[in-house]
């Protein structure tokens, strides 16, 4: 029957919603994570041919005839790329971005990946490395000596250290920005890669028009909004049972007909 | 021959088409601009001889109920609403295809595209190209798309959402993925109203359908009861006719 495999494709379609909205959930505390919205289409309409139908009486009823649509899809798993809450810290190289843009990685295979979350650490070496130890592209390396750091809007990383009575400049960070964020591809462990959606990188500096600007201290929070997300499980959650009620109804009726003498 | 069976037959079978109806609007509850699909009853009356006419009931045909949906905020700005009447136009493989659908994306070439990737055409039903170079994307509220350009101060202009409107709705045909094919000509919507960062929720009342889901399963069980009892009453005269000789 027709009418079970429509009401499977919304359950189907309103498990995937749960599944995307779950994942927001649990990604509520991860620094610079970006919420995902599951996007839906419908399937084909199947026009019915009714042939030996006596429709010559009605000239005035659309020419389409009967058009049942088949259910629905879901097209795309969306990133909303909204600015999230920047929340201080203290620690002297967390770095929130203020606006557009990306920390552009360098991965140790030689390729570039992007990350918003800017939780830095030192390296045995001195460098600016991300939680897993990857490097700032360029690279941004401290003396060993430092005492204190200081990092400006623009990006500028100033190292304080006990034998220079001026900040020594020790590098800049630059950032990526891309025409289509919602393209990237996501790798885990915040990282993210150019696609062909995505488009290719534009690097800037912190602060030029349309790119973001370096906090230093901050962190920028995640852009998952509770209530939002608790209000679409409900709906998502009372979609999937209205499409259980159907398979029910259309259970019961086909039950009636087999009784039928 | 009785036609009482045969009447109710036309009513079950009608209902059947409406529950599908009414379960391919509920699993699109949740997807962007869906437009409720609505089946119309009609009666086909034949002179059934001397005593009276007999009418029995025909799906005669469905339509798409074009009320616009709540508009919904998203915070992206590839997303756009189109607020009243107006549809964009997307180029597809089968030619040129209309929908509500406000889901952009830009595409590898920079041409604006919806969800699933036709391209999205302007007024003049040429594609909108993004130059590589845009940082942010804005549309206003009548539809004309700019771009801030990465180092410069003023954003760029660099075209116009087109968006049309049909004399009579009606005469479109419904396809996959939001889009309705026009066998009726397209004119420019003069003043469009577009809302950025804003996509349009699916027009399903969701109570409404579930009512109509029980009003049909209530329908459906009577008159599958009213069959029985025709079945019933067929079966008695035959017995008692039969016991009388």
């Amino acid at each position: 029957m027709r009418i079970l495999e429509i009401a499977a494709t919304g359950m189907m379609a309103q498990q995937t919603n749960v599944e995307v909205i779950s994942n927001n959930i649990a990604n509520i505390n991860t620094t610079s994570f970006k919420r995902a919205r599951a996007e839906f289409s419908d399937l084909i309409y199947q026009n019915q041919q009714r042939s030996g139908t006596f429709s010559s009486d009605a000239g005035t009823i659309i020419p389409v005839g009967v058009q049942v649509g088949l259910g629905v899809k879901p097209a795309a798993v969306a990133r909303i790329t909204e600015q999230g809450s920047l929340q201080q810290t203290g620690n002297r190289l967390d770095m929130a971005l203020q606006g557009r843009g990306f920390f552009v990685i360098a991965m140790p295979d030689g390729t570039q990946a992007f990350t918003r979350s800017g939780t830095f650490q030192l390296s045995p070496e001195g460098s600016v490395v991300t939680p897993e130890g990857f490097e700032l592209d360029p690279p941004v390396a401290l003396p060993a000596n430092v005492t204190d750091i200081e990092i400006n809007r623009s990006g500028e990383v100033f190292a304080i250290t006990p034998d220079a009575e001026q900040p020594q400049l020790a590098g800049r960070v630059t950032l990526a920005t891309f025409i289509n964020e919602a393209g990237l591809d996501a790798q885990g462990d915040n990282l993210f890669r150019e696609t062909l959606a995505s488009g290719q990188p534009f690097i800037g500096l912190p602060g030029e028009e349309g790119v973001a600007t370096i906090r230093q201290g901050y962190v920028e929070n995640s852009n998952v909004n509770v209530v939002e997300e608790v209000t679409d499980l409900i709906s998502a959650q009372r979609a999937y049972e209205m499409n259980a009620k159907v398979i029910e109804t259309a259970d019961e009726m086909s039950q009636r007909v087999a009784n039928m003498r | 021959m009785d036609t009482s069976l045969y009447v109710n037959l036309s009513y079950q079978s009608s209902l059947t088409r409406r529950l599908e109806l009414i379960a391919n609007n509920i699993a699109n509850v949740n997807t962007t601009a869906y437009k409720a699909e609505r089946v119309m009853f009609d009666d086909v009356t034949f002179n059934a001889g001397p005593a009276a006419d007999v009418s029995f009931v025909i799906d005669r045909a469905s339509f798409t109920d074009f009320q616009s949906g709540s508009v919904t905020q998203t915070g992206n700005q590839l997303d756009v609403a189109i607020v009243g009447d107006g549809w964009l136009s997307v180029q597809t493989d089968e030619g040129i295809r209309y929908t509500r659908d406000g889901r952009l994306e830009i595409a590898p070439s920079g041409e604006l595209v919806n969800v699933d990737g036709a391209t999205v055409l302007d007024e003049g039903g040429n594609p909108i190209l993004i130059p590589q170079e845009a940082a942010s994307i804005a549309i206003s509220k009548n539809g004309g798309v700019s771009v801030q350009l990465q180092g410069e101060p003023i954003p760029t202009e660099i075209g116009n959402l087109g968006i049309f409107q049909f004399d009579d709705p009606n005469q479109l045909v419904r396809e996959a993925n939001g889009r309705f094919s026009g066998n009726v000509a397209a004119q420019p919507v003069e003043n469009p109203r577009v809302q950025q960062f804003a996509i349009e929720s699916s027009n399903i009342n969701p109570i409404k359908e579930i009512i109509e889901l029980m009003e049909l399963s209530r329908a459906y069980t009577q008159v599958s009861g009213a069959s029985d009892d025709i079945h019933k009453q067929k079966e008695d005269s035959i017995e008692r006719l039969g016991a009388t000789q």
